[in-house]
């Protein structure tokens, strides 16, 4: 396979742009996706604050590091969620992500640690809400980051979803008919309400292929081992039935996933009248002050249940 | 496919493979989208790797070749919560 641009061996085929690239010129072809991506939704400029959010996965240390090569001011937030021997191998990678490549572009790797403050695993914690672990560790992460992004004044708080997880997720979407959801499929959630931080998905543009080949050829050293909790998870089987259609029809992914947000752009309320309809429903939370619609957010009551739990 | 060394010793295609980890052996010379295809694994779910590049599709494999195929699939993180649960901030701004 040849390289579409330079014409030298290719390292990598992609047969949704009708195209092969080697190394160099894929990377040009990411960081130009992502540019595309950051631009057209509106996400940040050179001059704002961005907090990443990363796991150790390829997605989110890519992320990152494209970021810092495209010259953004891009700081980043693990969450040690206290799930064994896959935190702490996670936590290694990010640590020597940010020791080893981000420092030199001087960004700063925030830690927060789940056990140190509900002196429990996401695991146990899950068990003592009755939740799935991944809806916990959902409203964990989500607490978190837009936390450490409101607390440390960054404009814009960024998350490594793909196309592959948008795609899936509007899948899921689609065949529950929770229509009430489409509405913040996009990728760019505005701070709609004052606690809020603003959310972005740059790499919404790339493919979790992409992502990992990306990862590898930069020698981004990442967590491979799927997430012991993820097992049976119903992303991951939506993920497969798309790859399948995507293999034999290159395309299915973004048609699905840009068909929708085209679809929206035209006839969605803008995000002035979704920050509105936040408004009208959200208040501080009693204990924490971040948005809810309840009198107490779920995040205070999950601690209040673990603090209770540990001292009984 | 082979899933073990014969005697007499004949070098095979060695191919470490993810979820669980292990290593079957293959008969070369062998295209890569042939062999994602006998092991009913989508070209658009893997990356096949040897030595430290990426191995294309059409690339052909031989026998002493090491590669790896690599799943590039992760993410348990939920869908939105049903809308019986539609009661706080986290559920009103779903990433």
């Amino acid at each position: 396979m040849i390289c579409t641009k330079c014409k030298t061996k290719a390292v990598i085929g992609l047969p949704r742009h009708n195209a092969a690239f080697c190394k160099g010129c894929f990377n040009g072809f990411v960081h130009d996706q992502v540019v595309r991506a950051i631009k057209s939704e509106k996400m940040f400029g050179k001059e704002e604050r961005i907090l990443v959010a990363v796991s150790g996965g390829k997605d989110s240390l890519a992320l990152w590091d494209i970021l810092l090569k495209l010259g953004y001011r891009a700081d980043a937030l693990y969450v040690d969620l206290g799930i064994g021997g896959y935190s702490e191998q996670s936590h290694a990678k990010v640590t020597k992500f940010a020791e080893a490549a981000a420092a030199s572009h001087g960004a700063t790797l925030h830690l927060h640690t789940v056990e140190q403050e509900a002196g429990a695993g996401i695991k146990e914690l899950a068990q003592l809400i009755h939740r799935p672990t991944c809806s916990t560790c959902g409203t964990i992460k989500r607490y978190q980051f837009n936390r450490v992004a409101v607390e440390q004044d960054y404009d814009v708080m960024a998350t490594g979803h793909n196309l592959d997880d948008e795609a899936a997720r509007l899948l899921g979407n689609v065949l529950h008919w929770q229509e009430e959801y489409l509405e913040k499929q996009g990728p760019s959630l505005p701070a709609s309400v004052e606690g809020f931080a603003m959310k972005v998905k740059p790499l919404f543009r790339l493919s979790e292929r992409e992502l990992a080949a990306y990862a590898i050829l930069n020698r981004i050293d990442y967590i491979v081992e799927e997430c012991p909790m993820a097992k049976g998870a119903k992303m991951l089987q939506y993920k497969d039935v798309l790859n399948r259609l995507e293999t034999e029809s290159p395309g299915t992914k973004q048609m699905f996933y840009w068909g929708f947000l085209e679809k929206q752009s035209k006839k969605q309320p803008t995000a002035t009248t979704m920050s509105e309809k936040d408004r009208a429903v959200l208040h501080p939370c009693s204990s924490c002050s971040q948005p809810t619609t309840a009198e107490v957010c779920s995040y205070c009551k999950m601690m209040a249940r673990a603090k209770t739990h540990s001292s009984s | 496919m082979q899933s073990c060394r014969r005697w007499p010793y004949h070098p095979l295609v060695q191919v470490q493979l993810s979820h669980p980890a292990r290593i079957v052996e293959v008969k070369g010379p062998k295209k890569v989208k042939d062999l994602l295809r006998e092991l009913n694994l989508p070209v658009e779910a893997h990356l096949v790797i040897k030595g430290d590049d990426l191995v294309t599709e059409d690339e052909m494999l031989y026998d002493v070749d090491k590669i790896e195929i690599r799943p590039v699939i992760s993410g348990g993180s939920p869908l939105t919560p049903h809308p019986s649960r539609f009661t706080d901030s986290d559920d009103l701004h779903q990433m």
